[in-house]
């Protein structure tokens, strides 16, 4: 596998929406990173159709259809519909091949009679519990992630993304006690290793058919130090303490790029802008019209740099102007429409940077992910490629720098809180052993025994 | 300048995002950087350095600084007063203007004594204060985290505080009495059961026509009702009290009348129990 | 054949309580308890302080007199009861034993060798009724269990008793909260014990409306929509739906028709509005953002600035106790496998308040209510005295290490951070770092899912077919002072009315009076005449005077 140890982009100003170094194509005559951007809508199936596999195949259709009208009522020249699996949907490779070939149908219908590019993405859940023996590796629903994933393949998914969670017991344990290290072991150290053995098997399946390998976003970690750190006056873990977790993440999140996967990436990963920046993949991002699913802090900034716009999640239900498939396509699809306006037109830059000044310095977590910045932590991390230990450290210490000089030239103030976190966690990620196996070593003694959850097993340790 | 700089600085950030969070709370400053911290602190070395380990609690800087000051000639006055004083100060300071805690005071409090115990060894005695007090804690009585925090703020502001520790028969008391002829003595108790001993060390000194300034008698269940009860006494509120007390027998020759009288203006607050 | 009959008594600081027994069915037939100790004062050191002031002898009768009349309103023949089995701390149980009080009332070597103090050994023991002058048939057998050691009572050795974890494999957190609250941290059956001196404000009492728990006063909040729920106890001490109310203004939103009118707020309803108090953001220690700066609840009840900052600091000093313990033990309170809660009111608390506010570790995960835990070994002993050997050989046998918190250089750390917090308003993210500075655990954040296991509806789950009977107590204590002038001025001062003075002998009525912690009649005298050490139970008077009228003939 070869490592990033140096940056594709080569100017932070090359960063911008709808602009990829790598562009993706997939069947159904679309492109990702080509130039433009593409809406995204992504619908859970509401509760109760879980119960049989006849329900969530309807559910399943009628949010396709529904998504597949909208867009051509409204005139969008392409869109993507993703599907992220209920558990049910995973633990049953059947229940989710068939729904994507229905998906995959109705797709297909629209593209040959209105012409429209479209995409479907399929997102397996990963349903691995490892506190439950044998651990994330080899487990029965360890081997049902494997089928789902080749389920859907077959049945027409245009790509292939999940949201893994190795390591997240350990960085769990870190963020709600405010333990950086344990965050860095979490995400920087277990959550590359489960990275590589999920993607490696990702890959070679959608080798197997005209899939694409989209991406992974720490998800599971990352955001949960991003929800917790919640709004401005929240106090459960300082919002600099999440930045620091995100600037890690994008270290982790790469993991994927190197194992094979081009992109888009997965929308929910805000790491993401840092992933682009280092490898020249299209990502997918959320952020103004994905508040359906949740709150972040910067949901302009992380526009500036987007392929592919999402709106995270929404259960499928009616609202006044629609159901939930057609209000939240449409929401993202004039969003893009704006992005792609602005290309077409020459404005891009100055699009992107109005994205990014209306967030830059509302917290610490969107200052860190602004494009410019998003590339000096790609910059920090290449810099220890080979070592995703040591860059997913790097990447931290430079969020932390990166914070620091806001802070010192008056652009962005933090509370005692926030301050506190900071110059304590960058104290311990400075005094961190430089050598990858002594700190493993060292985490492994520690938290083995302080997170039960936590099985060095699942990662080989 | 590249584009986004330009469109930068036509912006008024507050205009587009308020940190509510920091409007609320202020910003974080580094505590040195305080404005009426900087006006206390020394600005030449090695003075400040040594003010900064006592401002931030640091016990080995605050050794090692004091210590390359010996070394380099300085006189231990110098050091105590110029440095190790100054950054309790702003300790001081720092606590009433609610940016400091209670365990911050008593990090910085141990980093200044460990100072000054050095400079007073090479000094071969004690250093100039400005006058000595006593504390104890009641006999039978364990619970001395009050006469500590008594001791520490009396310290901090340059006093020699006598410490005579818990659980303090009253004989011990008198002895330190005549020994020291404090400015101010203070006893402290948690349990009713002991803060009866007050009045007969009261009693006592009176017997060995013996007096002080005034008798501050505090802690859990003691009131003022009970300290008013008996002479010489003054019941002190809070711990951070005692310092005040103190100042003002020492500069206005207040007594222990005059103090149960004015003890909200001396203090310098409101003081409900007062009112 | 009659039937015979069995007492478990219970002597708790807030009160007395009484249960009889039938011996052959071993069923409970009766309950009896007192709202307040017969002593006055609002704590153990209180009554300690009046036992050395008035007398020993005296407190020893102040206090058979209540329980005397406590157990005759059992409703069973006195005559018939062949077994009396007696749980509580040691002072309370010395009180009863009428043994040596004083090595409890001083720490440290100084006061006791001033005063040539024996410290009894406080094991095991049977007695007979006529010990003690207790109402019962004179041939009956008194069961007084042994105490742990000096400074860790019978009591203690009951909840450890009864949340049967000795012989455990694991960690457990065993609490008794009270005024004067025992604590156990038990590791394989290695045993950590302290005793953190709460005050009295964790049983409603130093709270402006407090009140301990009887009918009639607020036990418990629970939020609807903004507003806060009451619940009242009824006459039979179960909690009852009342008012809805804002708590900001005292507003009422929904009324409950059936609700007692509320007379005061209980500890545990102190700890409830501090909970919410602190999750709605109404309570921003050490400040009340309403208008006034109060908390109101029902009936124009409501809680000040200084209730919470006491409150708090009452919930501070377990939470600094929990971590010494767990610093003294070396392990995690996150590890503990369970936490048991004994008493009164760490059975009528709601468990995810106390872990919301620090009572018990946010961290526990199995909580278990175990009610009043001194009653229900009482009980076992009269069912089984040969139990009282068994207890005794437990409390020597076991391995423990008491911790002096007051000379705990770790609990000074803790509690000054405590004190930082409800005094000063330091968040709490800093009261953490402060913990990570000084070397220690750091408080590990709340456990997701808590299971809660609690038995019974009350905290004495069997009342009997009889039922619950609430006894008053009191006895008047009297006194003619040399140089009294009746000016009355003691009785002006007595905030609790407890004073009348008639034919120039000033007389004291127990059950008002706040005894130690008070003594403003003391205090006011403008003569300085008036002894309360010289104040004597009436009949002991009149035995006097009979006395003295025989010596006369």
């Amino acid at each position: 596998m070869k490592r990033f140890t140096r940056m594709i982009y080569k100017n932070p100003d090359e960063l911008i929406f709808g602009h990829a170094k790598f562009p993706v194509s997939e069947r159904w005559d679309i492109q990702f990173g080509a130039g433009y951007v593409v809406p995204e809508v992504k619908v859970a199936p509401q509760e109760g159709s879980e119960v049989s596999k006849e329900k969530m195949v309807a559910e399943c259709r009628n949010i396709a259809q529904s998504a597949c009208q909208r867009a051509v009522s409204i005139g969008l020249p392409s869109f993507m519909l993703e599907q992220e699996h209920v558990f049910q949907q995973t633990n049953n490779p059947e229940w989710g091949g068939e729904c994507t070939r229905i998906q995959a149908e109705i797709l297909e219908r629209y593209y040959d009679e209105y012409g429209i590019s479209v995409a479907l993405r399929q997102t397996p859940a990963d349903i691995r519990v490892e506190e439950r023996a044998p651990g994330l590796r080899g487990s029965d629903y360890d081997n049902k992630i494997e089928e789902s994933m080749e389920a859907c393949a077959a049945n027409g998914a245009s790509d292939l993304c999940i949201e893994t969670m190795g390591g997240k017991s350990a960085s769990d344990y870190g963020i709600s006690r405010g333990d950086i290290k344990a965050v860095l072991f979490g995400i920087g150290v277990l959550g590359s290793i489960d990275m590589e053995y999920m993607w490696k098997r990702i890959v070679k399946i959608c080798q197997k058919y005209d899939c694409r390998p989209g991406g992974d976003t720490d998800c599971a970690q990352a955001n949960t130090a991003m929800f917790m750190a919640g709004g401005l006056l929240d106090k459960d873990i300082a919002h600099t303490t999440a930045a620091l977790a995100r600037a890690m993440s994008a270290g982790r999140s790469l993991v994927a790029v190197e194992c094979g996967a081009i992109g888009p990436l997965k929308d929910c990963g805000y790491e993401n802008p840092i992933v682009k920046a280092i490898s020249g993949v299209p990502i997918a991002t959320e952020g103004k019209n994905a508040v359906c699913a949740h709150s972040d802090l910067m949901g302009n900034l992380i526009a500036a740099t987007t392929d592919v716009w999402s709106n995270e999640s929404v259960y499928h239900r009616q609202e006044m102007g629609g159901t939930t498939p057609e209000v939240w396509l449409q929401a993202t699809g004039y969003e893009a429409a704006l992005m792609n306006t602005a290309i077409e037109t020459g404005t891009s830059e100055t699009l992107r940077d109005i994205y990014t000044l209306t967030d830059k310095y509302r917290d610490p977590q969107g200052l860190i992910l602004a494009y410019d910045n998003a590339y000096r932590i790609g910059e920090a991390i290449v810099n220890y490629g080979n070592d995703p230990y040591l860059r997913a450290r790097a990447a931290a210490l430079e969020a932390g720098k990166i914070i620091n000089e806001a802070v010192d030239a008056g652009k962005l103030y933090l509370t005692r809180f926030e301050r506190d976190s900071l110059d304590n966690a960058l104290k311990i990620l400075e005094e961190l052993p430089l050598d990858a196996d002594q700190f493993t070593d060292e985490c492994l003694r520690t938290y083995t025994r302080k997170v039960p959850e936590f099985d060095p097993k699942s990662y080989e340790l | 300048m590249s584009n986004i700089e330009e469109l930068e600085s036509k912006l008024d950030q507050n205009f587009v995002a308020i940190r509510y969070n920091v409007e609320i709370e202020g910003p974080a400053i580094r505590p040195e950087n305080d404005l009426d911290v900087r006006n206390i602190l020394p600005t030449e070395e090695p003075y400040k350095s040594i003010a900064l380990a006592v401002l931030y609690g640091d016990m080995e800087a605050s050794l090692s600084n004091v210590n390359d000051g010996l070394e380099a000639g300085l006189s231990p006055v110098d050091i105590i007063n110029n440095g190790l004083m100054k950054g309790m100060d702003a300790v001081s300071l720092l606590y009433t203007k609610g940016f400091y805690f209670l365990p911050d005071l008593m990090l910085s409090g141990d980093s200044m004594m460990e100072g000054v115990r050095v400079c007073e060894k090479i000094l071969g005695h004690k250093s100039e204060t400005k006058g000595t007090t006593v504390s104890f804690v009641a006999e039978g009585d364990p619970h001395d985290i009050g006469k500590n925090l008594v001791v520490m703020f009396l310290r901090a502001n340059g006093y020699d505080a006598v410490d005579l520790g818990r659980d303090v028969p009253t004989t011990e008391v008198i002895d330190a009495v005549e020994k020291y002829k404090p400015l101010l003595l203070t006893g402290t108790a948690l349990m009713t059961t002991t803060m009866t001993v007050f009045p007969k060390v009261v009693e006592e000194l009176q017997k060995k026509g013996l007096e002080v300034p005034a008798f501050g008698c505090g802690g859990g269940s003691v009131r003022k009702d009970f300290v008013e009860s008996f002479p010489m006494s003054v019941y002190g509120v809070e711990a951070y009290h005692a310092p005040k007390l103190a100042d003002s027998i020492l500069k206005d020759k207040k007594t222990w009348k005059d103090l149960r009288k004015e003890y909200s203006k001396i203090v310098g607050e409101f003081v409900s129990e007062y009112a | 054949m009659k039937n015979k009959y069995g007492i478990a008594l219970d002597i708790g600081t807030s009160g007395i309580r009484a249960q009889a027994l039938d011996l052959k069915s071993s069923k409970v037939i009766s309950t009896a308890i007192t709202l307040r100790h017969p002593l006055p004062g609002a704590n153990v050191v209180d009554h300690l302080h009046f036992a050395i002031e008035v007398g020993r002898d005296t407190t020893h009768k102040l206090l058979l007199d209540a329980i005397n009349k406590v157990i005759k309103s059992l409703n069973i023949d006195l005559q018939n009861v062949t077994r009396v089995a007696v749980c509580g701390n040691s002072i309370q149980l010395s009180l009863f034993h009428n043994i040596e009080i004083r090595d409890l009332a001083y720490w440290g070597q100084h006061a006791l060798d001033r005063l040539k103090v024996t410290p009894p050994k406080r094991d095991a023991i049977i007695i007979t009724p006529e010990k003690v002058d207790l109402d019962v048939n004179s041939k009956a057998e008194i069961y007084i269990p042994p105490a742990i050691k000096h400074e860790i009572g019978a009591d203690a050795l009951a909840m450890l008793f009864k949340a049967d974890i000795l012989e455990k494999e694991g960690i457990f957190l065993v609490s008794d909260f009270g005024t004067n609250a025992e604590i156990a941290l038990v590791i394989n059956g290695e045993v950590y014990t302290c005793s953190a001196a709460a005050g009295p404000a964790i049983e409603g009492q130093m709270i402006e409306k407090g009140r301990l728990a009887s009918p009639g006063t607020i036990c418990d909040l629970e939020l609807a929509d903004y507003a806060w729920k009451t619940r009242i106890l009824d006459d039979n001490l179960i909690a009852q739906d009342g008012d809805e109310v804002d708590p900001s203004n005292g507003k009422i939103l929904s009324h409950e028709e059936d609700s007692a009118k509320s007379i005061g707020i209980t500890g545990t309803g102190v700890i409830a509005a501090f909970s919410l108090g602190l999750d709605n953001g109404l309570i921003n220690l050490p400040k009340i953002k309403s208008s006034d700066h109060q908390i109101h609840l029902q009936d124009e009840m409501y809680l000040t600035e200084k209730d919470i900052v006491n409150i708090g600091k009452a919930l501070g000093a377990f939470r600094a106790a929990h971590l010494t313990l767990a610093e003294e033990a070396g392990v995690l309170l996150e590890d503990i496998d369970a936490t048991y809660m004994a008493g009164a009111s760490g059975f009528y608390v709601d468990p995810l308040k106390s872990l919301n506010v620090g009572q018990i570790p946010p961290s526990s995960q199995e909580i278990y209510q175990m009610g009043n835990t001194s009653l229900a070994m009482a009980r076992d002993l009269i069912i089984d005295p040969s139990l009282l050997e068994k207890l005794q050989s437990i409390a020597k046998g076991m391995r423990s290490k008491h911790i002096m918190l007051a000379t705990s250089p770790i609990f000074e750390k803790i509690y000054s951070l405590e004190l930082a917090l409800f005094e000063q308003g330091m968040p709490f993210w800093m009261y953490n770092e402060w913990l990570n500075k000084y070397g220690f655990q750091k408080v590990a954040p709340r456990s997701t899912n808590p299971q809660i296991h609690r038995i019974f509806e009350r905290d004495i789950p069997e009342l009997g077919k009889e039922g619950l009977h609430i006894t008053k107590v009191g006895s008047i204590l009297e006194a003619k002072f040399e140089g009294c002038t009746n000016c009355m001025t003691c009785m002006e001062h007595c905030p609790e009315n407890a004073i009348t003075i008639e034919n120039g002998r000033i007389k004291v009525r127990t059950d008002l009076c706040s005894g130690m912690g008070c003594l403003k009649c003391v205090l006011s005298c403008p003569n300085k005449v008036f002894k309360y050490g010289k104040l004597l139970n009436s009949e002991e008077i009149k035995a006097i005077q009979i006395e003295t009228e025989n010596n006369t003939q």
